[in-house]
């Protein structure tokens, strides 16, 4: 038991500043992508644009 | 249908995984190695597991939340170190399930309370702290003076051992024994004594009944940061 | 997946399942006041101890655990679900998933959960593990609510018919996970004996004392932050009428608060026998997080941008501004007390009961207040809130209790830190424990006043609520120009 969680330990030790960094860039990347711009200004209307009653059917994103 | 419900619960369950393993990466990068790095834990003489008394006693300050208002962690400050004794060691608290270090001192730190009043100042302390210490904001517990409910103390030994606490066959089958014993100074106590190094012996409250919860309750103040022999304790053994 | 067979009846009536946010919302308003009132006992407690009465179940030390757990797991807690799924609904545009029974289950087996932790503390059943005091079967009762609610609310999202799931739900799904992870992390115990209540945690000492705090210090960071924040980034762009500031750092936000927060526990036990390099991980993550929480703090701010009129005559809005601004201020309070130079003051004082209640008052009540105030005229089917004038009354006279508060504790904590280390001239120190407890009275009097402009605070709510859904309307008060909950049109 022991052993294995030192195994785990060493390899997180290892790699959680890359995971860090790399978690990072990849979210800020995704986030500030100039095509991803326009998507997610129209989702930061979702909670204004939500219906009272559920969906019937997918909708098309809108 | 199909295929677009499969999209969603991918994007569902990988919001999911991702945070799961975001979340637990610290956790683990720190918990872990507080379990293998040897040196986490003082190389120190005299600590033991709790002698049955001093065990129900620290389930009864565990029962009152006494570590809300007094921690048992002294750090290793010139103040503190004056104030309360040696800053505290890992090793003072490795048999304690769950540990007691508190983190509010609306009263003083009990880390090292043990001798430093006698048990008559406890039992009135505790029964009327502003009888003693007439500042004091501490509640009074008279009901404490109550027949202490020891009949399933031998349990609370197994399951300490359960966790990893090295209470022996021996100690098990002799708790109830030792839980009186402790508070039969007249009667032979020396195969207690050998099983529980320093413990204190004494009808604790100074009245004549049963095991009262005082007496579970002083026993265990009274052998709190009073187990390490600090004179055999050297600078190489403490560093961590 | 087919929708309810009474769906397909109607079209003027929702079929989000309301009803279940209905009576969490009842819930979170009841143990709120619940919660306060207990907090203004023990408050008192610690200036006059003769209100402890001398009986173990009202001692300090029983009664504590019930006004923390009451205020974060009672009133937090309900507050969260009751929100959660009213948001979760709304924004996948779907009902619940289990529909109604195992809606309800989660809401009563959610009530039984801090009944049989509240009765327990009374009677002295306690793990003394902080803001995790239940004993083990408690625990294990909670755990199976826990993982109906992330069936429920996973489900939920997972039946979505929004191609997108809003930001909001993230912190939500993140709060549910992470919160199942260490609960049962930390809570992993032999119970001494099936048929009785006490149990011994697996851990000891400087172990337990890390896995209690990465516990503690995370039940702050997901309990009370990642799901509020959800509370947040839904309801302050529905009152104020605008979407959130900026979307893209909302994500940012999300994904750098949770990593960062998971590794700040250890700045509860600088100076203790944790080693070293865990302490002073624990100190940089934790100034770390000041980015994030700053971040997250600006975006909720910012979407009042044009719009800031709104503030003078929508006090519903005005509370949920007010929240992200104590959420800013406490969020940088933190991190500098979690410097250890700053801690070797600061811990072990009433500095933390301060910085802690200006989080829980200032950030976490007003935030939920806010979104209690949108939802109860929402889920009634009410135009308007009975009076906006007693949620303007509401809203001082439990800014007057917070600014009582956390002053006096600010105070009352430095104060005591450095009585504690004081030396006189001839290098002996200068006060003895008991007068630097005699010292804090008058702050504690204080406090305690400040607790009952809280509680006050909150009866004034309670009934304007109570009016509210009994469908009146305050005498001789026009409607306010915000735009009110909508939902009834």
């Amino acid at each position: 038991m022991d052993i294995d969680l030192e195994a785990l330990r060493s390899v997180l030790k290892q790699f959680w500043t890359v995971w860090l960094l790399a978690l990072f860039c990849g979210i800020a990347l995704y986030a500030f992508w100039p095509s991803n711009r326009a998507r997610f200004e129209r989702l930061a209307h979702l909670p204004l644009d939500d219906d009272d009653r559920p969906a019937r059917r997918p909708t098309d994103g809108r | 249908m199909w295929k677009h419900h499969g999209k969603i619960e991918r994007n569902v369950v990988l919001l999911s995984v991702l945070t799961l393993l975001t979340v637990a990466i610290g956790g683990l990068v720190e918990i872990i190695p507080l379990f293998t790095i040897e040196t986490t834990i003082e190389r120190v003489k005299g600590v033991r597991p709790y002698s049955p008394l001093e065990l129900a006693g620290r389930a009864i300050y565990v029962r009152e939340g006494c570590y809300l208002c007094h921690s048992q962690q002294i750090r290793p400050f010139r103040d503190e170190v004056e104030r309360y004794g040696h800053y505290s060691l890992a090793a003072e608290s490795m048999y304690d399930h769950p540990f007691q270090w508190g983190s509010k001192r609306t009263g003083p730190d009990l880390a090292r309370v043990g001798g430093k009043y006698s048990n008559e100042w406890h039992v009135a302390h505790l029964v009327n702290p502003r009888a003693v210490v007439p500042e004091s904001i501490m509640p009074g517990y008279p009901f404490m003076r109550r027949a202490l409910d020891f009949h399933d103390i031998a349990d609370h030994l197994k399951a300490n051992r359960a966790v990893g606490v090295p209470y022996t066959d021996d100690m098990i089958k002799n708790a109830k024994a030792d839980l009186e014993a402790q508070v039969s100074p007249d009667a032979d106590t020396k195969a207690f004594l050998a099983r529980y190094p320093k413990a204190r012996v004494a009808k604790f409250d100074g009245e004549k009944g049963p095991v009262s919860e005082l007496d579970a309750l002083v026993a265990y103040l009274q052998i709190l940061g009073a187990m390490v022999d600090f004179s055999t304790a050297t600078p190489e053994n403490l560093k961590q | 997946m087919a929708a309810p067979a009474s769906a397909s009846a109607g079209t003027s009536t929702p079929d989000y399942d309301f009803d279940v946010v209905k009576l969490f919302t009842i819930a979170a308003t009841f143990w709120g006041v619940a919660a306060f009132l207990v907090g203004v006992v023990i408050a008192f407690q610690l200036a006059f101890p003769v209100l402890n009465l001398d009986l173990e179940w009202t001692s300090f030390g029983r009664l504590r655990p019930l006004h923390t757990s009451a205020a974060v797991f009672a009133f937090g807690g309900n507050a969260l679900f009751a929100t959660s799924l009213y948001v979760v609904q709304r924004t996948s545009r779907a009902s619940l998933f289990g529909g109604r029974d195992l809606a309800l289950f989660l809401f009563w087996g959610y009530q039984a959960f801090i009944v049989m932790a509240g009765v327990g503390y009374l009677f002295g059943i306690t793990q003394s593990k902080e803001y995790a005091e239940p004993e083990w079967f408690v625990d294990l009762w909670l755990t199976i609510v826990w993982v109906v609610y992330l069936i429920v609310f996973a489900g939920t999202l997972l039946k979505r018919e929004e191609p997108h799931i809003y930001v909001a739900n993230w912190f939500y799904l993140a709060f549910i996970i992470t919160v199942a992870m260490l609960h049962i992390g930390n809570n992993l115990s032999v119970p001494v004996s099936f048929l009785g209540a006490k149990s011994y945690p697996l851990f000891p000492g400087v172990q337990g004392a890390l896995v209690q705090w990465w516990y503690g210090h995370n039940a702050v960071g997901f309990f009370l932050t990642a799901g509020f924040l959800g509370i947040m980034y839904y309801f302050v762009p529905k009152q104020a009428g605008r979407p959130v500031y900026s979307y893209r750092l909302s994500i940012v936000h999300f994904w750098s608060l949770i990593f960062l927060y998971i590794w700040a526990g250890p700045h509860h036990l600088h100076y203790t026998a944790l080693p070293d390099w865990a302490q002073t991980l624990g100190m940089v993550f934790s100034i770390m997080l000041w980015m994030p929480s700053w971040g997250g703090m600006i975006n909720g701010l910012m979407t009042l941008s044009g719009a800031w009129d709104k503030l003078r005559t929508d006090p519903v809005l005005r509370f949920l501004v007010t929240s992200v601004a104590f959420y800013g201020m406490s969020t940088f309070e933190g991190p500098v007390m979690s410097i250890k130079a700053v801690n070797g003051l600061s811990h072990y004082t009433d500095w933390t009961i301060g910085h802690v209640h200006s989080g829980a008052l200032g950030w976490v009540a007003f935030v939920s207040f806010g979104a209690i105030y949108f939802l109860v005229p929402a889920l009634w089917r009410r135009e308007r809130l009975y009076s906006s004038l007693l949620v303007e009354v509401h809203f001082w006279i439990a800014t007057i209790g917070i600014v009582l508060y956390i002053t006096a504790m600010w105070i009352s904590g430095i104060m005591q830190g450095l009585m504690w280390r004081a030396y006189d001239s001839l290098g002996f120190l200068q006060y003895s424990f008991v007068e630097t407890v005699q010292a804090m009275f008058p702050f504690y009097v204080i406090r305690a006043l400040g607790g009952v402009c809280f509680l006050i605070g909150a009866l004034v709510m309670v009934y304007n609520l109570w009016r509210t859904v009994r469908g009146e309307v305050r005498k001789g008060e026009m409607p306010v120009a915000a735009v009110i909950p909508a939902a009834a049109e």
